[in-house]
């Protein structure tokens, strides 16, 4: 019967076409999950392969693991750049501040960092998240970060978070590798070229401080900030994670965070916690100050406060 | 003492802050200056192409008719101004006797450069919180051994006649593949 026949033909060319589709896709899966492999090789050096952890590199090893950083920057970017190694200052503990009441959520904290940092263009990435929240509320998980209209909005108060740079850090536990770690001045810093991606620390931030770097970050190269250093702004490699880190390539050398710097109301207080007569000190003295998720027990080095 | 040693350059005001603390034995290495954007004492006028900082008393003596002295009296000059700073009435800060001299609620007048004082007249905890670094912007070192650092006076931003500050749009959101997605505006 040609009925059937035709039916017989047209079921079995299906079948095939299935077949091949398949083959195909699974060939392109395939391929495409061993692209890491095959990308490997051109970037990265036996150099890059043998440097020893941070802690475990003498002066001359970090410098010329900097000096190599410079030239793959100026490889990869075409960015004349200098990276230093800047160490944690003696009796310094740093503390940051940010009054709720003087933040209108402008966002010019997260603009600054974008660029101070070196931060990926493509996905306007920054270390700070400004949430809007409703005023009375206090839990930035039901916080709205894409907000895009005049602020501050009527019933809205404004609420960045950034690393907490915790006492307690649970992204430091959880690291297999020891890529991050936490300095003497307070800081959580992360080794970009030791971390492996797995994304736990990520996971264990009960303040989501942390970025991960699914693709290499671009910058153009006339934008990228050139004073850099290895454990903070320098460009970060593909597949590793990275956060606020106080913006130590300036607090290290008595400067303002550039989020500071940036904001127009004056909403941040930065300083030595070990100073008694710093800004930060009296702020922790004098204004009604609490940190974010204390119940968790992390001990944040980041405070939010209020004028009245 | 309330006085402020002053440096005035370009009608940018420099004002040595540590005058203005409470403790004034800082082993301080660098200053901290209080850097002004506003051309103080002066009203930008349109003379041909360019625009001028005109001093106040330029015009305030040349007439002999007493100005007005609340904002709603204003009929023939300053109408394109926003007033919003409660019932002042203008001399309440402004010197009736000099025009280029502000006047403090004691009488005495004031040069326009020290407006921080006539304003912590009325906003006592907003000053107490600027001296101790909590209240208004700054740039430079939270270390000063290491550096100096520029603070912002009141008016950098504080319009003195509409001081709240202004509604803005932000910078743009982020666009990280994971971030939650946009809460609808009208979600309430």
């Amino acid at each position: 019967m040609s009925d059937s026949e035709t039916k017989e033909t047209a079921g079995i060319s299906r079948r095939t076409m299935l077949k091949a589709g398949g083959a195909t896709l699974g060939a392109a899966a395939f391929a495409r999950a061993f692209a890491p492999l095959t990308e490997w090789k051109p970037t990265t050096s036996v150099d890059d392969f043998l440097q020893k952890h941070y802690k475990e590199m003498s002066k001359t090893d970090m410098d010329s693991v900097l000096r190599r950083l410079e030239v793959e920057t100026k490889e990869n970017y075409g960015a004349d750049v200098s990276i230093e190694d800047v160490k944690p200052l003696d009796g310094v503990k740093f503390g940051y501040a940010l009054n709720l009441s003087a933040c209108i959520g402008c966002r010019k904290c997260a603009d600054a960092c974008h660029k101070e940092n070196n931060h990926d263009r493509a996905t306007n990435n920054s270390y700070i998240r400004v949430f809007e929240m409703e005023q009375g509320s206090i839990n930035f998980e039901h916080g709205n970060a894409t907000y895009d209209h005049e602020v501050p909005a009527d019933g809205k108060y404004y609420m960045p978070v950034q690393c907490q740079q915790c006492d307690n850090p649970p992204c430091v536990k959880v690291c297999p590798v020891e890529a991050t770690w936490k300095e003497k001045d307070g800081i959580v810093v992360v080794d970009y070229d030791w971390c492996i991606g797995c994304r736990y620390c990520e996971a264990a931030c009960p303040y989501h401080a942390r970025r991960f770097n699914w693709k290499k970050p671009e910058v153009p190269a006339e934008e990228i900030n050139p004073v850099q250093a290895y454990l903070a702004n320098r460009m970060r490699p593909q597949g590793t994670m990275e956060k606020c880190h106080f913006c130590l390539h300036r607090t290290r050398k008595g400067r303002m965070p550039a989020c500071l710097e940036a904001c127009p109301t004056g909403a941040r207080v930065f300083g030595n916690l070990l100073d008694p007569e710093s800004e930060i000190r009296w702020v922790l003295a004098n204004k009604r100050v609490f940190v974010l998720k204390e119940d968790v027990g992390t001990v944040p080095s980041f405070f939010y406060f209020f004028d009245q | 003492m309330m006085a402020v040693t002053l440096g005035c350059q370009d009608f940018s005001s420099k004002v040595d802050v540590t005058e203005l603390s409470s403790e004034p034995e800082q082993k301080t290495v660098h200053n901290t200056q209080i850097v002004s954007s506003r051309n103080l004492g002066t009203l930008e006028v349109q003379l041909g192409d360019r625009t001028e900082g005109v001093r106040c008393g330029v015009c305030h003596t040349t007439t002999n008719e007493s100005p007005a002295n609340r904002p709603d009296e204003l009929t023939e000059f300053h109408t394109e101004m926003e007033f919003g700073h409660g019932d002042l009435t203008c001399n309440a800060c402004h010197n009736p006797e000099d025009r280029d001299q502000l006047r403090l609620a004691d009488g005495r007048s004031l040069a326009f450069e020290n407006t921080l004082l006539l304003c912590a007249q009325c906003h006592g905890p907003q000053m107490r919180d600027y001296r101790r670094g909590a209240h208004g912007g700054m740039k430079g070192h939270w270390d000063l051994n290491k550096g100096p650092r520029t603070r912002n006076h009141c008016v950098n931003c504080h319009d003195p006649h509409d001081p709240a500050f202004p509604k803005m749009f932000p910078a743009p959101p982020p666009r990280d593949r994971l971030m939650p997605k946009k809460k609808e505006e009208a979600d309430h």
